[in-house]
This record gives structure tokens, sequence and C-alpha cells, in this order.
């Protein structure tokens, strides 16, 4: 009976490790200058699972895109460690960092944070080049996704003909074209007007539900009610986790 | 206004210190470039302006073409100038110079000196060049026969002071010692003078009775136009002296007319230069001394704009890339008040103040370049740069231009900014592709990949010229002069075939590069009755051997055929030209008498390589004057030959001063000036290369600096370092291979002609192109690609976390 509590128990954690998707353990960032010295996380212990939506919520300067660049494998923890996807990558260099974010992890701006100098198009196929596919897959796959967006008609113009909303599509079409498994938002609606936040919040919920893990900083209360949990950070720490499962499935479509 | 405007400048300058670097060190270099080589320019131009009389003086030149002879010579007939102070009323004064063709030997207060510039020539010279006399008088110094002016530095070298009047000079004539008294002292001509005199003496001295013919055209001949004078007049005049002087000595001599010249593809012409022209103009291998060269002049002056271009264009080019970030300050000004006229000036101030002290830097760096600059051009440009207090005001305009011009564009552009649009933030401007500013770029590609190739193309000219076979072998070969004033020149040579470093030796009366002596040659057979111009020289049995002169047909002379004293040995050039299809036995008239052919000699160069190697015999040895000893030795003993010689010499030479050279060495000193020139303009190309880097590397930093932004989203996106890399070098790859093109073809059609001057050229090779187009390209990727690389290395979030 032990024996099969302990089994039981072992299978339970195996299949919990392969249900998360994001481990981190007493996670700590400092930044230094000259002079100063600059705690931006402190000790953050999370776990996320694959297919959640999380959102991560504080006040400026609560280390939210901090937290966010070390999920994104953007940059190193100062300290602690950080398990993604099963694999520790707490003291990977940068190359190898590249190679793990390469197809699996999609990046959302609030400035959007196109080339200025490439087409709509253009730009969504960047992580794709990057990736190695033939100029046709390419071509099938960019295609396919600006459909989805809703942009295709735009195909051919250039970030700056385009407005905000159709600027962030444009963004989350280059996010989601590897079909990766994490997609990562620092406040996707931040500079967008009401309509077309509502309009890419929908489209995140849609990737969400189609299986995609999303974690989403954000400052706005509407904006958090779309995601699965919430997570308060302040001055680098982890105060509050809440849970909307309801909300997640009974989305608030009728407040609109 | 402009103390604000400077104050701001300043700051402006201070605050970007790597930019203001950058165009202050590219435009000192630029200028300082510019400063010597208007320096050079300016002082070859200065020749002989320093004669009050200058505008009005003319030299009488002669050009000659007969059969493949073609030469033109700065002398003429010493009849010519009073011939000219007759016909024409206009010359009111004329003077005739005579120079030594071999150095000679002087000899004063029992001590000897090789002397070269000892002149004879016309009391006039006084007054036509202007000589200013420190000892005794003037016009009556050379009236009589074996009287002599000194220069000053030359009394002083001799005698260590200038009251030297009535003192005794010796010089060798014709073989016997003769003494002139000196009459007088003159101040030496400035260095910036066409020749230079160390002794004047009467030409009577030379002509003992006075030259009626115009056979001999061995004279520098001057003369002094009158102040009304129509100088283009008399200029127009001149030629035709060839039909009423020369016509009926070319009749008597040739039996033909010049029309009978003129109809077989020959002339003689006459023609009157202007002295200020000399320096410049006047090539010949005759001249007094060797002259500056008008195409040295515009290469200089051709590659100074080009270098004050190119560093001009840096500060264009980083002003306008830096616009973005002062694109807010010029906003916040306007919607202030500010018109356009004032952001102008204030622009304008800047690079102006920046010129000024680029200015500041150069003439640091000019002080340094002017020694170097003289060692390579035998210069004195450090007198000229001193002694000239109003160049600083051409300096001070060359400034002022190149703050105007390097500014003008990017003050006209930024004042435009339109502050609504500027303060907003959406001004789209400085990403680092704008075309004006790649096509500057690229521009200054085409100059520096221009001057790689046409530095390489003129280095390998020199290369080729250094290496040419010259026909006979000038490795380890002493020559000795004046050997005629030996007690026994055989027992002299005897002395070294006796020693076990000398391979052989040989006595002879010229050497390949001395001057040889021209006269005429006729065929006896045929119907070829017109004379064949040629140099002719006497040498002993072992010459050939001694020099390493290979025989092409028959045999050189030797002490055991006594049939070979009726002989001729000629070479290749002139069998050729003569048109001679079996040359060994056939009979020719010389002014030596009737000669018979017993070898030809494989072609030799017995003068520069600027010239085709022309024909050439040898007499037979015996009884003909012989003035140098040739010895070739066993290589690595020129040392142990030097003490042998030097030992020899005292036996023999009764305190006469012992003047040798090695070939090798006399080959290498005639094309020195042109390596020297090559050298200078390499470092003026390499200039030019560090400048347009220099440029370039400003350019590529601030483009990176400007792409921070799209690097970080494409390293997030996944990009490699190296796709990176390739990304920001791939521009300037399409510029360069651009200009490349256009380069090319260029360069290869002004090389070709440049080419076309050496008698001798070597070919362009394509891959000339491949390495100037490769090295300029290694040059502007490693200067981006070490931009692109710090760019690289920064943290992607970094560049996205500030917007």
């Amino acid at each position: 009976m032990q024996f099969y509590l302990a089994r039981q128990l072992a299978l339970e954690k195996q299949t919990y490790k392969l249900k998360i998707m994001i481990i981190t353990k007493d996670l700590c960032k400092v930044f230094r200058t000259e002079e100063v010295e600059t705690s931006a996380l402190h000790d953050v212990n999370l776990h996320i699972q694959r297919g959640e939506f999380a959102a991560i919520m504080g006040p400026s300067g609560c280390g939210k895109s901090t937290l966010l660049n070390i999920i994104g494998l953007l940059d190193n923890p100062s300290n602690g460690s950080y398990i993604f996807n099963n694999t520790d990558v707490t003291k990977k260099s940068e190359k190898q960092r590249t190679h793990f974010r390469k197809g699996n992890i999609g990046f959302i701006f609030q400035s959007f944070n196109l080339i200025d100098e490439l087409t709509v198009f253009e730009n969504v196929e960047l992580p794709l080049i990057y990736m190695g596919l033939t100029a046709s897959k390419r071509k099938a796959k960019v295609n396919e996704v600006l459909d989805r967006m809703n942009i295709s008609h735009r195909a051919k113009h250039y970030p700056q003909q385009l407005s905000g909303g159709q600027q962030q599509r444009v963004a989350i079409a280059r996010a989601v074209v590897t079909d990766p498994n994490l997609i990562l938002a620092d406040e996707p609606t931040g500079n967008l007007d009401s309509s077309n936040g509502t309009e890419v919040m929908e489209l995140l919920k849609e990737l969400n539900h189609s299986g995609t893990t999303v974690v989403m900083v954000t400052h706005s209360v509407r904006d958090s009610e779309y995601a699965d949990r919430v997570i308060h950070l302040f001055d680098g720490k982890v105060v509050s986790e809440n849970k909307h499962k309801q909300i997640k499935r009974e989305p608030i479509k009728e407040e609109l | 206004m402009i103390w604000n405007n400077l104050k701001i400048a300043f700051r402006n300058l201070w605050r970007n210190k790597i930019y203001s670097f950058i165009n202050l060190f590219g435009l000192a270099i630029g200028l300082a470039g510019c400063i010597v080589l208007s320096l050079y320019v300016i002082d070859e131009y200065s020749y002989d302006k320093h004669n009050k009389n200058h505008s009005r003086i003319y030299r009488m030149n002669t050009s000659v073409k007969m059969n493949e002879f073609e030469l033109t010579h700065p002398t003429s007939s010493p009849v010519l100038a009073a011939t000219l102070i007759e016909d024409f009323p206009e010359v009111i004064d004329a003077t005739r110079i005579l120079q030594l063709f071999e150095p000679t030997v002087i000899e004063a207060d029992g001590r000897g000196f090789t002397e070269n510039n000892f002149y004879w020539t016309d009391p006039s010279i006084i007054k036509i060049f202007d000589l200013q006399i420190l000892k005794g008088n003037g016009e009556q110094s050379l009236k009589n026969l074996y009287q002599v002016i000194i220069s000053e530095k030359t009394a002083l070298k001799y005698f260590g002071s200038i009251d030297v009047i009535g003192k005794q000079v010796k010089m060798d004539d014709s073989g016997e010692s003769q003494a002139y008294t000196i009459s007088a002292v003159a101040k030496d001509l400035p260095y910036n003078s066409h020749f230079h005199f160390h002794f004047l003496t009467s030409i009577k001295t030379h002509f003992k009775n006075e030259v009626t013919s115009y056979n001999n055209d061995g004279a520098y001949t001057y003369v002094l136009l009158d102040e009304k004078a129509n100088a283009e007049a008399f200029v127009e005049k001149v030629p035709g002296l060839v039909k009423k002087y020369i016509e009926p000595s070319l009749k008597a001599y040739k039996k033909m007319s010049l029309e009978d010249l003129e109809k077989q593809g020959d002339y003689y012409r006459m023609f009157a230069m202007p002295l200020t022209d000399i320096h410049l103009h006047s090539n010949s291998i005759y001249e007094l001394e060797k002259n500056g060269d008008i195409n040295n002049v515009y290469i200089f002056l051709f590659s100074s704009i080009l270098i004050l271009l190119i560093a001009c264009i840096n500060f264009t080019n980083l002003s306008t890339a830096k616009s973005a970030q002062r694109a807010k300050e010029i906003g916040v000004r306007k919607s202030l008040g500010s018109s356009r006229k004032r952001l102008i000036m204030q622009f304008l101030s800047e690079s102006i103040l920046l010129s000024f002290v680029a200015l500041l830097v150069a003439l640091l760096l000019v002080e340094l370049m002017i020694p170097i600059v003289n060692s390579l051009l035998d210069k004195e440009l450090g007198e000229l740069y001193y002694s000239t207090p109003n160049l600083i005001l051409l300096f001070l305009g060359i400034a002022l231009f190149t703050g105007l011009f390097a500014g003008s564009y990017s003050a006209f552009y930024l004042s435009k900014f339109d502050p609504a649009k500027v303060l907003k933030g959406n001004l789209k401007s400085g990403n680092g592709k704008s075309p004006l500013r790649q096509s500057l770029v690229s521009f200054q590609f085409c100059i520096t990949i221009f001057l790689f190739v046409s530095t390489l193309i003129a280095h390998q000219q020199m290369e080729y010229i250094k290496q040419k076979n010259l026909g006979f072998d000038k490795e380890d070969l002493l020559i000795v002069r004046n050997v005629q004033k030996l007690r026994s020149k055989e027992v002299f040579k005897t002395a070294f075939l006796n020693s076990s470093y000398v391979i052989d030796a040989s006595l002879s009366n010229n050497i390949p590069g001395s001057f040889y002596d021209g006269c005429s040659l006729w065929k006896t057979s045929g119907d070829d009755k017109k004379p064949y111009s040629t140099r002719f020289t006497t040498a002993d049995f072992d010459f050939a051997k001694t020099m390493g002169i290979k025989m092409a047909k028959g045999h050189y002379f030797s002490k055991d055929r006594a049939s070979d004293k009726a002989g001729l040995v000629v070479n290749e050039a002139l069998v050729k030209d003569m048109n001679l299809t079996n040359p060994i036995g056939t009979v020719l008239k010389t002014p030596m008498g009737i000669k018979t052919i017993i070898g030809v000699v494989k072609d030799f160069h017995f003068v520069s390589l600027h010239m085709k190697i022309g024909s050439l015999i040898f007499l037979h040895p015996e009884g003909l004057p012989q003035s140098h000893l040739a010895i070739k030795f066993h290589k690595h003993q020129k040392k142990e030959v030097l003490n042998l010689l030097k030992y020899n010499w005292d036996q023999q030479a009764s305190g006469f001063p012992l003047d040798y050279f090695f070939m090798d060495d006399k080959f290498a000193s005639l094309h020195k000036s042109e390596n020297n020139t090559m050298l200078l303009f390499s470092i003026f190309s390499i200039l030019s290369i560090l400048i347009t880097c220099l440029g370039l590397l400003g350019l590529s930093s601030f483009t990176t600096e400007q792409r921070t932004k799209e690097i970080g989203v494409r390293k997030i996106l996944g990009a490699s370092n190296f796709s990176i890399l390739k990304m920001l070098n791939k521009d300037i790859l399409k510029w360069m291979l651009f200009a490349i093109i256009i380069t090319s073809p260029l360069a290869w059609y002004i090389m070709n002609n440049w080419l076309e001057a050496f008698a001798y050229r070597t070919t362009i090779e394509w891959y000339i192109f491949i390495i100037s187009g490769a090295t300029a390209m290694i040059l502007a990727m490693a200067t981006i690609s070490w931009q692109a690389w710090l760019a690289t290395k920064k943290d992607p979030v970094e560049a996205l976390r500030y917007e």
C-alpha cells in the first residue's frame, strides 16, 4: 500500500511536471549601476501550467517586465533557478537561450516593436527566416496567420501606414506565426484605445483556448479579467495570486 | 549672437566627443595634406620668379626629329644670341651658357674638388639673371680669358672665405691643367632657380675663335626682352629663324631643304620658352639641372583637393546622420521663435569653428610632415612656409571654405525641420540608409579605390623599371672616374686584374649612364645616302666581358686580331635603325674613316630607362682616350676592393682626388626622384583611406546606434549575431561594388595614359583591381563589423527598454 501510494505520488509528480511549463524558484534580479544597486525581483516563486492564461499586475517599477524578460529567456536571473519545459535554463548562455526561444516563445510588446523598414509580410516572416524555413513554407504560414488576424489586405504596407490596433495585430501575427507554446505579452493594449484593446484581448483569449500558454503583464484590471490567474507583484515580490476560473469559462462578453 | 552661437557650437562639439574627434581628426588630416601639397605646388610655381626680369626672359629651345631619333633639347647654336640681338629690336640682351658633360676636378689651395657646375657664359648673364656681385667688379669680371666668378657658397667651400679675389683655381682643359683667376664673388642663386652656378667663366675661354656655324647647338641661350616689347609677337617670330639660318647649313650638310625634311616626316624647329616655364614644362635629358614635372604638380593638386573633399564628406555625413539627435533642439528653438536663417548661422558657426580648430591641429601636422616631404622631394618647403606670412591667409581661407562647404548641406537640411512634427517625435530621419549619405560614402570609396589602383600601378611600373634587364650586369661593378689623371692607367688596371677579389676590369671612355657623344654614319653601298645619327664610345678589349654585355653576332674587339683595327662593333638598335640585313662585314663611313662591322652586341641600356635604346657604335680602343675604369669584383668583397682601390689610387694619383661609385647605386639614384614621388603619393593615398575609414567608423557607429531597436527585435525573434553582422554589412557592400565597377575602368584609362609616357612600361594586370577592391571592402567591412559586433553584444532587453 505504501509502495502503491509512493508510486501514485511519483506518478502524480510526473504528470504535474508534464503539466507545468514554468517553474521559478527564489528568483532574484539585481540591477547594478556604478552607484546604485536596485533589486527588481526578490525571491519570486511561480508555477505556470501548460495552457494557462496568467496575468502579472502591479504598479510601475514593481518588476513585472523584468520577470517577463526572464520568463522569455531574454535575461538571466541574478539568483534562484528557472525551469522552462522541464529544463533548467538558469545559467544558459545567450546562444543557448536564443536556441530555446526560437519557435517556442512569441513576444508581444506595448510599443509593437515592428521594424519600420520591413513590410507587414516581411515583419511576420522574420522569425520563420531565423528558424530556417524555406521560402514557400514561409509564405504559406505567413499568409495563413495574416488571414487569421484579419490583416492580409495590409500585407504589403509598412507599419507606419497602419493604425495602432492593426500594428498590434501584426505583432501578434509575428508572435504566433511559429506556433509557439508560450506567448509573452508586455502590456499589449497599453498603446491602444478600448475597442482595439478588446480586439487584441479577444485574439489572445482565442490563442489561449487553442492551447497556447499566455503570460501577460498589464496595468488594466479589465484585461486581467481575461486571465485564469492574476499574480500581483509589489516591489519585486509576489504578494497574492487570485484565480478567476469562472471568468475563464464565462468571458465578460455581456459587459461589452 | 555670434558669441552665443560659438558657445553653443563649442558645447555641442564637446558633448559629442567621438563624432567631434572623428570630424576634427579627419578634417585636420585633410587640411594638413592639402596644405603640404599646396606648399609643394606653390614652391614648384615659384621657380625663377625671384628674378626681377623673369617675365621678360626667354630660352631658345630646339626640337628635332631625324629618322627614329626625336628630341627636344633646351640648347641652340652659340651664334643665335648675337643673331637675335641683331634681328629683333625687342631683344635688348642675350646670354649663353655652356656646361660640362662630365664632372671635372678643380684644384684650389692645393686641394682637389669634383665639380659639375662650371659654366662658360657671357658677361650679360649678370644683368639678365640679376646676379648680385658681393666682391669684385661685376661687368668687368668676365671680360678677359681665364677669369672666373665664383659663387659665395663655393668660395666658402673651397677657400673658407669670400675674400678670394685674385686667387687661382686650376681646371683640366683638354688634358692640360689651366689656371683661372677669380675676378668676382656672386651670391648663389636661390634654391628655386632652374640652375645653380658654382663657377662662371667667359665663353671666349671655350671658343678661342667666335663660332659662326649653326651646326653646333650646345649653348643654352637666354634673351632679355625690352619692357615695352610684345612678347607674344616675339615668340611667334622665333620659329621663322630656322628657315633663315638653319636651312643653309642643312642644305650644305645634308643636301636637304626644310621642305624635304618635312616631307620625310622629320623636322627641325626652334621655339622660345618663357623662363618661368622652364622648371615645370621642360624635361629634356640635357637640362642644366633636373627640372620639376607639371604632371606631378597636377597630380598633387588633384590629390590635395580629393583629400579635403573626403574629409568634407565625412563632416556632412556625420552631421546629417546625427540630425535626429538634434531634431528636438531644432524644434524647441523654432517654436521659441528662432528664424531658419538664425539656425543656419548656428550650424555654420559650428562647422567653421570645428574647421578652424582642425586647422590648428593641421598646422601641427604640417610641422611634422615638412621634413619628411623635404627629404623625399629634395625640397626646402620650410623656407617657403616660414618666410611667407601671407600663406596663413591662404590657410585660413581654405579652413573657412572647408567649414562652409562641409557644414552647408547639414545646415540647410537641419534648419528645414518642421517643429510640430519634430516635437511629436515622428520625424523619420537618420536611419543611416539615406541615399545621399550612401552615395557620398560610395563616392569616397571611388576616390579611395582610384588612389589605391593608381598607387599600385605606379608602384608596379617602378618595380618593372628596377627589375628590367638592363642588358649588362650592374651588380658588383665599381666605376673609377678620371683614370686619365693617373701616371699609368694600364698599371692601375693591372693592379686590379692581379687581385683575387677582382673578376675583370676594363678601361673605357663612357660607362652606362654617362654622357655619350654623337656622330653620323653613312652607308657605302646602295642608294641610301642619308646620314644616320648614333652615339659612340671607346672601350678596351675587356669591356664586353667586364660589363657582361652579350654578343648577338660576330665578335668583340680582340688584342690578337690586327684586322679588328679597321673594325666597328655596333649594337642591335643600330642594325635595326639602318636596316642592315647582313650586318657583319657591312662597310660604313664614319667621321673616323671607313670601318667594317665585325660584331653586333645585344642592346643594353647605356642611358636612363626613360629613353629607348638608341644606336651605339664601339670604336677600336687603340690610341683613344679612356677616362673610366670599370671593376667587376666577386660578390661580398666590396670592402676589400675599396681598400685596394684607395691604396692603388694613392700610388698612382699624386694627390688627385679619387672619384668612384657603384653601378647599382648609380642606377638606383637615376630613379630616386620617381621613387620618392611615388612614396609621397602612397602616403597620401593611405591618408585618404584613413580619413574615409574614419568617416565610415563614425557613420557606422551612428547607424548601429540608430538600429539598436531593430537589432534588439531581430535578436528576440531568434537572429544570430552573424546574421546581424551580415545585415549591417550588406548595404555598404552593395555600394562598394558599385564604386568598384564605376572606378575601375576610369582608373584603367587614366593609368594607361600615364604609362604611355614611359619608354618601357608594365602592363596593367586585372588583379590590381581585384586587390584594390578587396582591400577597400575588407577595410570597410572591418570598420563596420567592429561597430556591429559591439551592437550584437548588447543585451536586446536594454535595446527595447527605452523607447
